[in-house]
């Protein structure tokens, strides 16, 4: 009898799974460097914080539910990235005692509680923001004026004396909604840098991009309808965090459909809801609710395409034959 | 010869360059060939498709160059066996192949002679039959070389009986590595065109197809010339090549069925039937050519030294020769040298010992991976196995149905579709061993290697099976003298009409 472990293949991609995460870090680099450039020392606590907790967290959770037949050794980047995400999505005013309960929830509840890396349903980043943003309403408008307060860190205990208002997209240049130099949360101001991360993420092929390019397409035909202006697309999308969200999140491996066809569905049912929810909620939980809507729908929608696509192949073999 | 279409069997543009391993060869910069003269050979009895072969030497017999040992059973779907040396053999006993095949196999000691058959000459009257042709290559113990191991002979005599339209030639090696076929058409490329040539008169088309790599720019021209060098002797035929995007698993049938005609064959179709038209690997081509025009049987082949760590080296080897033998001419292995491989690393057999481990018709090359340690991870969802699976199944979702007990599932996913190309496997960002367990699956139940590149799967059938193939119907190939007097008596191949 062959052992099975004398069969091929006996070679491998150098693409494996932390390499992907590696990848995704590396395209968050941008955006964190522009957070730190605007914030300051804020910025890198909070970044900091949020990154190692993740991964002390679901290393911790991970050793009491880990499944036999994978490496103990194993660097879990995802949690590395999902904290740095999640990070990114914060206002620069808010606090660790937040930031901390965020994380906890997000690892605990959304990623360990399904059994780790690559089972998790929803975007554990996503729905840690969503569930601060539920929890602590007011503290996720604490924002600050960039280039202003890089040595402020009293904010990080709770301090609300200088937090500022979030500007008003309408008094902005377009300029300055690439550049990200106006009032915002830490990383998804600044359009130029996460463009470039989206292009290096396709250049390096660790990301899906059915998803992200038919989610801002959908949101450009469909964003004007509602508000009667073609003018005011493209700062929407520079300004709310849509970009973001298509470029970090709606890529995702893990989380969304693997189809293409179901890519291209999910993007555009999840433009369709942030269009519907936005100006009724805030434009965090219009941009991220969707989102964790397409989460539990993607293995629907995967298994909806496929079976489409299986029913076009017997079709064409039965008039074949 | 302007050809502006590039076919494929992937129509989509994503990772696109993850299965090209053009730049993974080492044939490019490092192109030697030298033939191995081995201390000994030791010759399977089963190196195809159907029954074991009969061996008519004993222990102490002297053998020459080209002389058959060994015969197919009267009646039963086999093939001879040549030796490659001369010598003495010394031994006749079972051997256990890599791939779990039990033959006996003829152990000859080489005595440095190289003294050959006399038949072996150039063959003077070229005007041949159908079945003449048919009955050489049969005789020659000619088998599909890329893998597959269909006897050629038996192979013409469907794609005959089918009436195809047009003769394929697979020189499309895309595996990593391995360059043998590359290495045919480079030094071959006149025996390549005249024996498709030959083989497509002898199957009643007139058209002759080569598939090639749009990367392989040095190869095409030697073929162009080949081809108009051969216009002169087979002025009926019609040649043509075909550009291919450089991309594993291109060269399998139901790929190219896919690539060339737009048809998806299921499991149990064949191209002979469905597209009309007959594939076959150019060093088989070459193998046809030599046994037609030289006398020459099939009992050498050329075989890829390689790896991450072997300089890559290509071989004219004798069937039979030891692995180690062929790595101790195929260059300098280091300390981290891994895992020795019996055939390509996404598709060969591991094996442990060089030895008492023979070449044979169908292995394209010796592969010597680096050690090293996959990451094992949990699977990340990314899809990324069912984006490049050539069959499009979704391995993925087919081995967890596995894993869960719920073979049916799996089978309704399409599971059995599997060719066990190995790229699931290597593509899966997790490191999870996904070939082994669908193609485990795919080929249980059903006749060895039907439905893999090259049978290295588990292998559950017994040998009886395996005579009862439906091509062994038409494995009735005419050969010389069959109104002789004694009705039992077999024309001994290459042995001057020697009976036995």
């Amino acid at each position: 009898m062959i052992r099975s472990r004398n069969l091929a293949p006996f070679i491998h991609t150098e693409m494996t799974a932390p390499y992907i995460y590696m990848t995704h870090i590396v395209a968050l680099l941008p955006c964190v460097i522009a957070g730190i450039i605007f914030y300051g020392i804020t910025a890198i606590t909070l970044i900091a914080v949020c990154a190692t907790a993740f991964m002390l967290l679901d290393n911790a959770f991970g050793r009491m539910v880990r499944r036999d037949g994978i490496d103990r050794n194993y660097a879990d980047f995802s949690s590395i990235e999902a904290g740095v995400i999640f990070a990114l999505m914060l206002p620069p005013g808010t606090s660790i005692i937040i930031a901390l309960t965020g994380v906890l929830f997000g690892s605990f509840v959304v990623k360990q509680f399904f059994g780790g890396a690559g089972n998790n349903i929803l975007n554990p980043a996503c729905v840690a923001r969503l569930f601060v943003e539920m929890v602590f309403p007011s503290q996720m408008e604490c924002f600050k004026t960039p280039f202003t307060s890089w040595f402020d860190i009293t904010t990080l205990i709770g301090n609300m004396d200088n937090v500022a208002a979030r500007d008003d997209v309408s008094t902005l240049y377009l300029i300055e909604l690439i550049a990200g130099s106006y009032t915002g949360y830490i990383g998804m101001t600044c359009a130029g840098m996460i463009l470039i991360a989206g292009i290096y993420q396709v250049f390096k092929g660790t990301v899906r991009m059915y998803a992200p390019l038919s989610y801002l397409v959908v949101l450009m035909i469909i964003y004007p309808i509602k508000d009667g202006s073609f003018h005011s697309v493209i700062p929407f999308i520079l300004f709310s965090g849509a970009l973001f969200v298509a470029v970090y999140v709606l890529g995702d491996f893990t989380t969304m459909p693997s189809r293409n066809m179901g890519g291209v569905i999910a993007g555009a049912i999840c433009a369709v809801l942030t269009v519907i929810l936005i100006g009724r909620v805030s434009d965090m939980c219009a941009l991220l609710a969707p989102v964790m809507a397409i989460n539990f729908l993607s293995f629907e929608i995967d298994f909806f395409t496929k079976a489409i696509a299986h029913r076009k192949t017997t079709r064409q073999r039965e008039v074949e034959l | 010869m302007a050809r502006s279409k590039r076919y494929t069997y992937h129509k989509g543009f994503f990772a696109d360059n993850a299965l090209d391993f053009s730049k993974r060869s080492s044939f490019i910069k490092e192109i030697l060939l030298e033939r191995v003269n081995p201390s000994k050979i030791i010759l399977p009895c089963k190196q195809h498709y159907g029954f074991s072969a009969i061996p008519v030497v004993k222990a102490g017999d002297q053998v020459k160059v080209g002389q058959c040992v060994a015969l197919p059973p009267k009646g039963k779907f086999s093939l001879a066996v040549h030796s490659g040396i001369s010598g003495t053999v010394t031994e006749i006993s079972n051997i256990r192949l890599p791939n779990g095949i039990e033959c006996p196999a003829i152990t000859i000691v080489n005595d440095m002679k190289m003294q050959r058959v006399p038949s072996m000459i150039h063959r003077e009257n070229m005007d041949l039959t159908s079945n003449d042709v048919l009955g050489i290559i049969s005789n020659a113990g000619i088998c599909g070389m890329g893998g597959e191991g269909i006897p050629t002979a038996a192979k013409l005599d469907r794609a005959r009986r089918y009436a195809v339209d047009q003769l394929l030639v697979n020189c499309l090696q895309s595996e990593p590595y391995a360059t043998s076929d590359l290495m045919v058409m480079s030094e071959y490329p006149g025996y390549v065109v005249m024996g498709a040539a030959a083989c497509a008169r002898a199957c009643g088309t007139s058209k002759v197809v080569f598939l090639i790599s749009e990367q392989r720019k040095m190869i095409l021209e030697a073929l162009e010339n080949a081809i108009n060098n051969a216009a002169e002797d087979f002025g009926e035929i019609k040649f043509d090549i075909k550009l291919f995007k450089e991309r594993f698993p291109q060269g399998y049938y139901r790929l190219v069925a896919k690539a060339l005609f737009g048809t998806t064959l299921g499991p149990d179709d064949t191209l002979e039937e469905s597209c009309k038209a007959v594939l076959f690997n150019c060093s088989t081509m070459c193998a046809c050519w030599e046994a037609i025009s030289d006398n020459i049987p099939c009992m050498n082949r050329i075989v890829t030294v390689t790896g991450d760590i072997a300089t890559g080296h290509n071989i004219i080897v004798p069937i039979g020769t030891p692995v180690s033998e062929v790595l101790a001419a195929g260059g300098k292995i280091d300390d981290t040298a891994g895992p020795l491989i019996w055939g390509s690393a996404l598709t060969g057999i591991k094996i442990t010992d060089p030895e008492n481990t023979p070449i044979i018709k169908l292995t394209n090359a010796i592969t010597v991976i680096r050690k090293q340690e996959q990451p094992r991870t949990p699977c990340i969802h990314c899809g990324l196995c069912a984006q490049n699976c050539p069959m499009g199944l979704s391995p993925h979702i087919i081995y967890e149905m596995l894993k869960q007990g719920m073979p049916k599932k799996a089978e309704e996913e399409g599971a059995r579709n599997c060719i066990s190309c190995g790229i699931c496997s290597y593509i899966c960002p997790a490191g999870i061993r996904l070939t082994q367990r669908i193609a485990s699956f795919a080929s249980e139940g059903r006749i060895i290697g039907e439905n893999s590149l090259l049978h290295n799967t588990h292998f559950k059938y017994n040998i009886e099976e395996i005579g009862d193939l439906s091509l062994l119907e038409s494995y009735n190939v005419d050969t010389a003298d069959s109104s002789d007097d004694d009705p039992d008596a077999v024309i001994l191949p290459f042995e001057g009409g020697k009976k036995v």
